[in-house]
């Protein structure tokens, strides 16, 4: 044997290593740096959170065993058939904690996966979960920076990386063409964004929190600064706001835009965004644009700000970039009639509420 | 005569007309304070305001214009509403428990001790749960506080025991209990992004969103509330002798307690509608102005609600201004209450006076 | 001229009854004594005679008007009530507390007037005990607290007086000055009648007595017929000597065994 030939054949022989053997398990490193087991083949799934649930939906869709919560009317028409009327299943991590264990088990998932903070606390409920359910649980990292890098790694774990290059290239994509956008424009010409929450709008994020991040990365500044290291959302007086006094205010509360569109209520009068009618909703079909949850989902919602933001500098065909971005994630073709809804929304008028559930 | 006086009179010593004199400049003392809180009040804040802006803005609004700059809308707009509401919600969780403190005889209830709190709070969260607009929470709020007692009430008047008000607070214990299960239950059902957060900072407390319309649609229900328990100042502190005592010394205990009891749901269940809950208002002023003036109702009711009034809109002015994020006032008011009631436990243990 | 006439009544407790058959009457200008042990039915049957509790059965008659059909600020003018001493629960200034015995002579909605703030310090005067009106009655002792009540009772002016008890936890010297008091309210026109459990109070200041035993009226009358050794041994089932003293007082004195 020469030397070539036995550096081909190590060559070889490690590539065979690589290649996984049909019959045996596998396993990978997740983004918390955990080594999990995996199943040769991966046929159920169970998201433990809203942010899991839309990323495992838009990676291997017709693996799901439910949504978290179950889906409003508003939301369907941008799910796959398949997967609109899957149960409800509860959350396993995050805000409210609603899954029972035991009906987790009972539904018998390959795989749990989780997307989010990658944090200690996070992980070592990861393996206290795995360890009492003998179920793998991949924790992903959610942060916007990292979306391409987790993309090819759940292509990876769900057997799927072309997909999972496809969606982590459009990813790459985005992010290139924002930083290249955004390489002209200087800190002080991006504008001031006030993020509002709830129906009072006086919920927001502080700047470097994952519910706001989208703000920084489509080129704005958040004014809810509280330079004391606080992250994570907070209350704010209108007295606050309005020493602020944001260019753009974001929210994707109907009721709040709605008596902000009206321009008659004393707290927010003399704000510049109010003045200047930049007051924008988010629609939040089939999940939220800007957040809720602080998922991918938020993508579209990255071009969709960055236009309002940054106007031709980043164009934005709202109807076409919409469509294509829901055949590629949400495995849907949108029809005109919903596109329209979509359209109408995001310009601040949203359909209106059917009867709830 | 002397000698039964030596006998009558074991060593205590004699307070004078001192104890008189005294009285009767705190309420007009108290008064002053509560201009001078709600002064503070107005030019703290997050909005940067001069003292030349804030004459000018004071002159403008004499002169019946509206408000021109930014300064004078955050004035008119923003904080004097909110201070407003501060001396308002406050004079009135101070004056119901006053009440409700003489009703049941035990300087240690608050007015949420018929669940009226609790009640609001349920109707608010029904309200946020149901994504409504704000007026329609506040509503609930308000019919929920009303609906909570007068559950509690038909309650004790079915239960119709022995002694009428230990009866009652049982049942506001009951009904109180009933009431937070239900919000516990929807605060587990509610989406924990657009409504959860909303739910938590109601119960908290607020006088964040107050605007003048909200002061408006309330102060008739606090005024209404307000009149009869001025008129009935002396009844009261008659029925606060005791179910028995009262009678027999002609007032109509079973009639008189209540239409005490409505007007003072009325006047909390009103500003726990605009306000949310703020609790320990309601237990400490009170205690604190029955030691200033005594318990005679026709002057301790004006110098609670004064004190109250001053108090909430401080604790208010702190909540905005300790950062720029709000801290709810049901903590503050908590942190500082708390430790108090401790405190008046202890000293109880001599006696409550 | 108010009297207070009960007429076969039957009084007591919605689960409990405790007497039958009851037959009293006191009028202005006496004083009647209701004797008996602890437990034979006195407050009871006080709390039914004050319309606090209702009548299971006969009838009373205030003036001429039944009770029943009275108001309750008719009926506080009429008769007014003098509890034991309680430690209140909040520390009202005598004159205060005098003050509120004023209530049912105005309206529902009215203050005390100043010819109400004058009665009440008269009040207070009356019982000797006026330098005590700006005094905190939380920090006045058992004996001051029964006398303030008391001067309530008198500011209330009513022609009757209910007066359940009122030297009980009083030492002796109270005890003198209360029952002196009695016989001054008597000699000026009320009507008293009061309970007790001390033979030697009855004989004090009583011009009848009614012997009280498991809630039924054994014996009526003037005190010297009704109070004889025989009936006291029948009642508290003790050995007493009743004794005629040189000047004119009547005592009871117990007679222990050997």
């Amino acid at each position: 044997m020469t030397l070539i030939g036995r550096r081909s054949f190590v060559a070889g022989a490690s590539m065979m290593l690589l290649v996984r053997p049909a019959r045996a398990a596998r396993t990978v490193t997740d983004s918390a740096g955990r080594t999990v087991t995996l199943p040769d083949r991966i046929n159920h799934v169970f998201a433990a959170g809203g942010p899991a649930s839309v990323v495992v939906y838009a990676m291997r869709p017709e693996t799901m065993v439910g949504w978290p919560r179950a889906l409003r009317a508003e939301e369907r028409p941008f799910i796959a058939p398949g997967q609109r009327d899957l149960p409800e299943v509860g959350l396993l991590t995050g805000r409210g904690d609603t899954a029972n264990v035991e009906t987790v088990l009972k539904m018998k998932p390959d795989l749990i996966v989780d997307y989010g903070s990658v944090r200690q606390t996070f992980a070592t409920l990861a393996d206290s979960v795995q360890q009492r359910t003998g179920i793998p649980y991949v924790l992903i990292d959610g942060r916007f920076e990292a979306t391409a890098a987790s993309f090819r790694l759940l292509g990876n774990i769900f057997g799927a990386p072309e997909h999972g290059e496809a969606l982590a290239k459009y990813s790459d994509d985005l992010f290139k063409s924002l930083a290249a956008t955004l390489a002209s424009i200087p800190e002080e010409q991006r504008p001031r964004v006030y993020l509002a929450r709830g129906p009072d709008g006086l919920e927001t994020g502080l700047r470097g929190s994952i519910n706001t991040e989208i703000i920084e990365r489509a080129g704005g500044r958040n004014v809810a600064d509280a330079q004391d290291q606080r992250r994570g959302i907070a209350n704010v007086s209108p007295e606050q706001i309005l020493a602020w006094n944001p260019d753009i205010i974001v929210t994707w509360d109907r009721n709040f835009h709605d008596k902000l569109a009206k321009g008659s209520d004393p707290l927010w009068q003399g704000i510049k965004a109010v003045k200047d009618g930049r007051v924008y909703l988010a629609p939040t079909a089939p999940f939220g644009w800007i957040d809720r949850p602080p998922s991918i989902n938020r993508l579209i919602g990255l071009r969709w700000l960055a236009n309002l933001f940054h106007g031709a500098r980043f164009p934005f065909d709202i109807r076409q970039d919409t469509r294509a971005f829901c055949k590629l994630f949400y495995h849907v073709d949108v029809s005109d009639a919903d596109l329209d809804t979509l359209i109408a929304w995001a310009d601040g008028k949203p359909p209106s509420i059917p009867a709830r559930r | 005569m002397g000698g039964r006086q030596a006998a009558l009179n074991p060593g205590a010593p004699m307070t004078a007309q001192r104890a008189a004199s005294r009285v009767s400049w705190i309420i007009p003392g108290l008064a002053v304070l509560a201009l001078a809180v709600a002064v503070i009040g107005l030019t703290v804040g997050a909005f940067p305001v001069t003292l030349d802006g804030f004459f000018r803005a004071l002159k403008n609004f004499w002169s019946g214009d509206l408000p021109q700059t930014a300064e004078q809308r955050v004035l008119f707009g923003i904080r004097g509403p909110r201070v407003l509401a501060g001396l308002l919600v406050g004079a009135s969780l101070a004056g119901a428990g006053v009440v409700y403190q003489g009703l049941f005889r035990n300087p240690l209830v608050s007015p949420d001790v018929l669940g009226v709190s609790a009640g609001a709070g349920l109707g608010a969260v029904i309200g946020i749960f149901l994504s409504l607009p704000v007026f329609a929470i506040q509503m609930l709020a308000f019919g929920g506080g009303l609906a909570t007692v007068g559950l509690v009430y038909l309650v004790a008047v079915a239960v119709r025991g022995r002694d009428p008000t230990l009866v009652l607070v049982l049942g506001g214990v009951v009904v109180g209990a009933l009431a937070g299960a239900a919000i516990s239950l929807l605060k587990i059902l509610a989406d924990p992004y657009d409504q959860l957060p909303a739910i938590t900072f109601w119960l908290l407390g607020s006088l964040a969103s107050v605007r003048g319309g909200d002061l408006w649609n309330v102060m008739p229900a606090v005024l209404i509330g307000l009149v009869p328990l001025v008129l009935l100042r002396w009844q009261i502190n008659v029925l606060s002798l005791g179910d028995e005592e009262a009678k027999s010394l002609g007032v109509e205990s079973g009639r008189l307690r209540v239409i005490v009891i409505a007007a003072a749901t009325l006047i909390t269940a009103s500003v726990v509608a605009i306000s949310g809950v703020i609790g320990w208002v309601g237990l400490v002023i009170p205690h604190i102005a029955r030691m200033l003036v005594g318990p005679n109702f026709e002057r301790l009711l004006p110098a609670a609600m004064l004190m109250g009034a001053s108090y909430l809109v401080l604790v208010d002015t702190l909540a905005r201004s300790l950062g720029r994020i709000e801290v709810p006032l049901g903590i503050l008011t908590a942190v500082v209450g708390a430790p108090f009631f401790l405190w008046l436990l202890w000293r109880g243990r001599h006696g409550w006076s | 001229m108010m009297h207070l006439t009960a007429s076969d009544l039957s009084f007591g407790y919605p689960e409990r009854p405790v007497g039958r058959n009851l037959n009293l009457t006191i009028e202005t200008g006496e004083v009647l004594c209701l004797l008996g042990p602890n437990g034979c039915g006195k407050t009871t049957l006080f709390k039914t005679l004050l319309g606090l509790l209702r009548a299971q059965g006969g009838r009373v008659m205030l003036g001429d008007d039944a009770l029943a059909d009275l108001r309750r600020a008719e009926i506080a003018r009429r008769i007014a009530y003098v509890p034991q001493a309680q430690d209140t629960a909040f520390p009202y200034t005598a004159s205060d507390l005098v003050l509120m015995g004023r209530v049912a002579h105005r309206g529902v909605f009215a203050a005390p007037t100043k010819e109400d703030r004058k009665i009440a310090q008269d009040s207070l005067a009356e019982l000797g005990i006026a330098e005590l009106a700006s005094r905190e009655v939380t920090t006045l002792s058992g004996g001051q607290r029964q006398l303030v009540i008391v001067a309530r009772a008198m500011a209330q002016a009513a022609p009757l007086i209910v007066m359940d008890e009122p030297t009980a936890s009083l030492d002796f010297g109270n005890q003198v000055a209360v029952l002196a008091e009695i016989r001054k309210l008597a000699a000026r026109g009320s009507g008293v009648i009061l309970s007790t459990h001390d033979p030697d109070q009855a004989f004090a200041v009583a011009s009848r007595v009614a012997l009280m035993q498991d809630g039924v009226i054994v014996a009526q009358g003037m005190p010297s017929e009704v109070l004889t050794a025989a009936r006291l041994k029948s009642v508290y089932g003790v050995d007493v000597t009743v004794e005629r003293l040189a000047g004119g007082q009547t005592v009871c004195a117990p007679v222990y065994p050997h």
